[in-house]
């Protein structure tokens, strides 16, 4: 009887800390990544992966549940730990074909990687170092976090929205220049 | 120029829908000007995403963790804090002939991860707190902790100087205990250190990065001790303002700095520190 009670009260707890992740809230995150790291990091170094590895895919994976719950369009089913679970063997299965395709292909074809698009990544990270601190936060929470200007505004104390898209508006303005400035003619096209 | 910017940064994160959409698509498809501009704004707004996945992984790496190799298994974690006590009782049998009666002191309750697991519990899933009791209960098992000792002091009357971890991570080392010549208990650090005061985050934390230890927190510097017990194995301490903490040196992860309770081991590092 003691452990339904118990089970009971663990349910309400996942779902406030899901309640929690959808609002944006890191520290619900940081709660969740400890509480599995050895189940979701067993699930690698078991499938012949190195603990590294295990990590890295774990991390990746809860990057994938955080943008989801983010978006508002995630309904669990099922225990957080299940789904996120379930994408931490979908990704280490690609990260397997993954390895296993390059292996193949360093047979086959070794010069068939673009040896472009790392560079242009770099570039383009070199540039997001370059912005202030808000600035990154207003474009990253925009694009990436899929937050609406309220929230930006909420989160970064802003005095309202119009605020926060005149921010985003002058933020994104200053990386293209940043960008611009290091790109050469060839790289602006795929 | 707003408008077309826009435009296209609203096609590019897939905002653009119906007619204005298929606009667009045919304009892209003649306007090798605009076809350059998308490809920009793809890649700058992908850029903009993976640098937010580098922010994300590298909090959550910040994390501290209880990790497999770390102390996954509880039996490996009885080993540790046996082996802890092996080593400092080691460092005594070598340096104090008269004190080789002392019993081996137990630090498990000193291990940096079964502390987080301490600091911060979270009961979302039952099956796995299963997995750790030793967490779950902390101060029961501090507070049983003397009568522990007295116990192993019964057991074992004889110390012996046995590091488990040689037999699973090396070849026996035997060769070793018919050493004549003790090899100097306590010496002088050589562990660089660095202090970080700037996080706001860890305030009273550690962690070794490529062979360097990195204290988090307001230290006043000079005012801490590092000590280094060299017994079969080779062991660090930080003392600072009467307080003496057990530092894991494989532990890469930012760990809080939790102060050793055993009276003996502090005793006994309080004596080396004398010396």
């Amino acid at each position: 009887m003691a452990l339904r009670v118990f089970k009971l009260n663990s349910q309400l707890d996942e779902v406030e800390i899901f309640d929690r992740i959808q609002k944006g809230d890191e520290k619900a995150l940081e709660i969740v990544y400890k509480k599995y790291y050895r189940m979701m990091t067993k699930l690698v170094i078991s499938n012949s992966g190195t603990e590294d590895e295990a990590r890295d895919v774990y991390q990746d994976a809860l990057v994938v549940f955080w943008q989801k719950a983010r978006s508002g369009n995630l309904v669990l089913t099922s225990k957080m730990s299940t789904y996120i679970y379930s994408i931490c063997q979908n990704l280490w299965r690609k990260e397997l074909d993954r390895k296993k395709r390059l292996s193949n292909e360093e047979r086959d074809s070794p010069d068939s990687i673009d040896m472009d698009k790392p560079e242009r990544e770099k570039i383009i990270a070199h540039c997001m170092e370059q912005l202030g601190e808000t600035c990154r936060k207003v474009l990253m929470y925009y694009y990436f976090d899929e937050m609406s200007m309220q929230e930006i505004a909420d989160k970064l104390g802003f005095a309202n929205t119009d605020t926060a898209k005149t921010k985003k508006y002058k933020c994104k303005q200053k990386l293209d220049e940043l960008v611009k400035a290091q790109y050469t003619e060839q790289d602006f096209l795929d | 120029m707003m408008e077309n910017f826009e435009l296209i940064e609203k096609y590019v994160v897939g905002r653009l829908q119906g007619p204005e959409k298929e606009e667009f698509e045919l304009q892209l498809q003649k306007d090798t000007s605009l076809q350059r501009d998308v490809a920009l704004q793809r890649q700058i707004i992908e850029g903009v995403k993976n640098a937010r996945i580098a922010e994300l992984k590298t909090m959550l790496s910040q994390v501290p963790v209880t990790g497999l190799m770390q102390t996954g298994v509880s039996a490996i974690k009885i080993i540790t804090g046996i082996t802890a006590g092996a080593i400092i009782t080691a460092s005594i049998f070598y340096f104090k002939p008269s004190l080789k009666e002392t019993a081996a002191p137990v630090v498990e309750n000193e291990l940096p991860a079964v502390q987080n697991a301490k600091t911060e519990p979270d009961p979302i899933d039952p099956k796995e707190d299963k997995t750790s009791p030793s967490a779950s209960e902390p101060n029961k098992e501090s507070k049983k902790k003397p009568l522990v000792s007295k116990k192993q002091n019964a057991v074992h009357p004889k110390i012996e100087v046995v590091d488990p971890t040689h037999e699973l991570a090396k070849e026996p080392t035997h060769e070793e205990e018919k050493r004549s010549k003790p090899q100097s208990v306590i010496v002088t650090t050589r562990v660089g250190v660095e202090i970080n005061s700037s996080s706001s985050k860890y305030s009273f934390h550690y962690q070794f990065l490529q062979g360097k230890l990195i204290l988090y927190g307001i230290f006043d510097n000079g005012l801490y001790e590092i000590i280094e017990v060299n017994g079969d194995t080779h062991s660090i301490f930080l003392y600072y303002k009467d307080g003496y903490y057990l530092l894991n040196e494989k532990q890469s992860a930012i760990t809080p700095l939790t102060a050793i309770k055993d009276l003996e081991l502090v005793k006994k590092l309080k004596e080396y520190r004398g010396k």
